[in-house]
């Protein structure tokens, strides 16, 4: 209980959003810097963001061990939170999430469209074919992998825990799926076979960040769906209290998005009549 | 429509089942005719309604950024869109009568497309001909679907005469 009582000392804790202003503060820093404008200004702003920040750890280091405690003890089984979990959407904070990932993955996308019209063909001459026969099978395997974590949100909700276990082992498994044929198959071809490598041209570079950041997005929900997996084997999920999972599956259906935008622009040639 | 796991995973999941159909299976030639596999999923809208409306719109417009049509099929996903507008509300009479009017709508719109675009003859023959065999394959996967359904609220409204 005192573990639970620590915890949710911090909701509703303003930290999170002075961190994320102070990060926009830091960015604005760099780019006064790298761009030349106010060198000045630019390492003010920097050095906001590092005051900020060291206040932030020296307030808040303290109660970081419970804060991990608490993590572990879910994971134990020894404390199952309710307040956190409570069923009927998911709320601000995985929409706030979800949106700093938009914004993530459009900078990625617009950095790539920017890129590419500047190009008068495109991919760029030297550029190796790329085979889309492993990425189909990737595109598939996340859509099953959806498939599955509806699945088991259509389980949660009727009390099937059992189902709902197989429903998100079934979705870590395609997710690691997945990976393994990026990162065992096509990614060791593109690199030893082809000689494309993120150093071959601004194509690579952009090739490998966008898939690259793709796939530690698939990595981080892979490793959500061990811990969700592990908490409902321990029977912590109910038709009451899912929010842990309901967000996961959020997040996943997310990712899944992603990919077939990634799949459609860099594998299929989606837009390329804009080139011509 | 909230921000649920339900209403986004039918989004993204439509969304997919659209885009990798028809990007990642390719078209499916049957003669002269080029099955589009996605459009097999549209009759589908009418059991798991407006989030899955949207996905097919979206997975549809993702498709057609690949399209040999050109930028022109990209206004393609706003006629869809009013095609399965129509179809989730005839569909509350007959599912044949909203998938008509989808097949209707959708059908003479890709043909003088793919007329204008390739100058192609046979274009409405093939248009009306590769969207009627999907249409009736989606049909009939509708059926299956519904048939094993179990008993749950939906965000569609439960059609009176079927």
């Amino acid at each position: 209980m005192e573990v639970e009582h620590e915890e949710h000392e911090h909701e509703g804790s303003p930290w999170p959003a002075v961190i994320g202003l102070t990060v926009l503060v830091l960015v604005s820093g760099l780019v006064l810097i790298l761009k030349g404008i106010s060198f000045e200004l630019g390492v003010g702003l920097v050095f906001l963001f590092v005051a900020t920040l060291a206040v932030f750890v020296a307030r808040e280091v303290r109660s970081w061990p419970q804060v991990i405690a608490s993590f572990f003890a879910r994971l134990k089984g020894t404390a199952i939170p309710s307040e956190p979990e409570k069923v009927g959407g998911v709320g601000m904070p995985t929409a706030i999430f979800l949106f700093t990932e938009v914004a993530l993955f459009a900078a990625g996308f617009g950095s790539y469209f920017l890129i590419r019209f500047s190009f008068p063909v495109w991919p760029p001459p030297g550029v190796p074919h790329l085979d889309d026969f492993i990425p189909r099978l990737q595109t598939f395997m996340l859509l099953f992998s959806s498939l599955a974590i509806e699945y088991a949100i259509f389980s949660v909700r009727r009390d099937r825990t059992g189902a709902v276990l197989a429903g998100v082992v079934a979705t870590a498994v395609f997710g690691t799926g997945f990976l393994a044929l990026k990162l065992g198959l096509e990614w060791p071809h593109l690199i030893f076979d082809l000689g494309f490598t993120p150093a071959s041209g601004i194509y690579g570079s952009l090739f490998y960040i966008l898939l690259g950041a793709h796939g530690a997005h698939v990595f981080g929900g892979v490793i959500a769906l061990g811990i969700v997996a592990w908490r409902a084997k321990l029977g912590q999920f109910s038709s009451r209290s899912y929010g842990l999972l309901e967000a996961v599956s959020i997040y996943w259906h997310f990712v899944h998005l992603v990919w077939l935008l990634l799949f459609a622009f860099i594998y299929e040639g989606a837009l390329l009549w804009t080139a011509h | 429509m909230g921000l649920n796991s339900s209403s986004f995973g039918v989004f993204v999941i439509f969304a997919a089942i659209y885009a990798a159909g028809t990007l990642a299976l390719g078209r499916l030639p049957i003669g002269d005719i080029q099955l589009k596999p996605g459009e097999i999923a549209t009759p589908l809208a009418a059991i798991f309604g407006m989030a899955s409306v949207v996905g097919l719109v979206f997975g549809q417009f993702i498709a057609n950024m690949a399209s040999p049509l050109g930028p022109l099929d990209l206004i393609t996903p706003a006629v869809a869109f009013a095609g399965l507008l129509a179809l989730l509300y005839l569909k509350r009479y007959h599912i044949i009568a909203g998938v008509g009017a989808y097949y209707v709508i959708t059908s003479t719109w890709i043909a003088l497309l793919t007329s204008a675009v390739t100058g192609r003859g046979d274009a409405f023959f093939t248009a009306f001909a590769s969207q009627g065999i999907a249409l009736a394959a989606g049909t009939a996967v509708y059926y299956v679907i519904k048939s094993r359904m179990p008993e749950q609220k939906t965000e569609v409204h439960a059609a009176p005469h079927q």
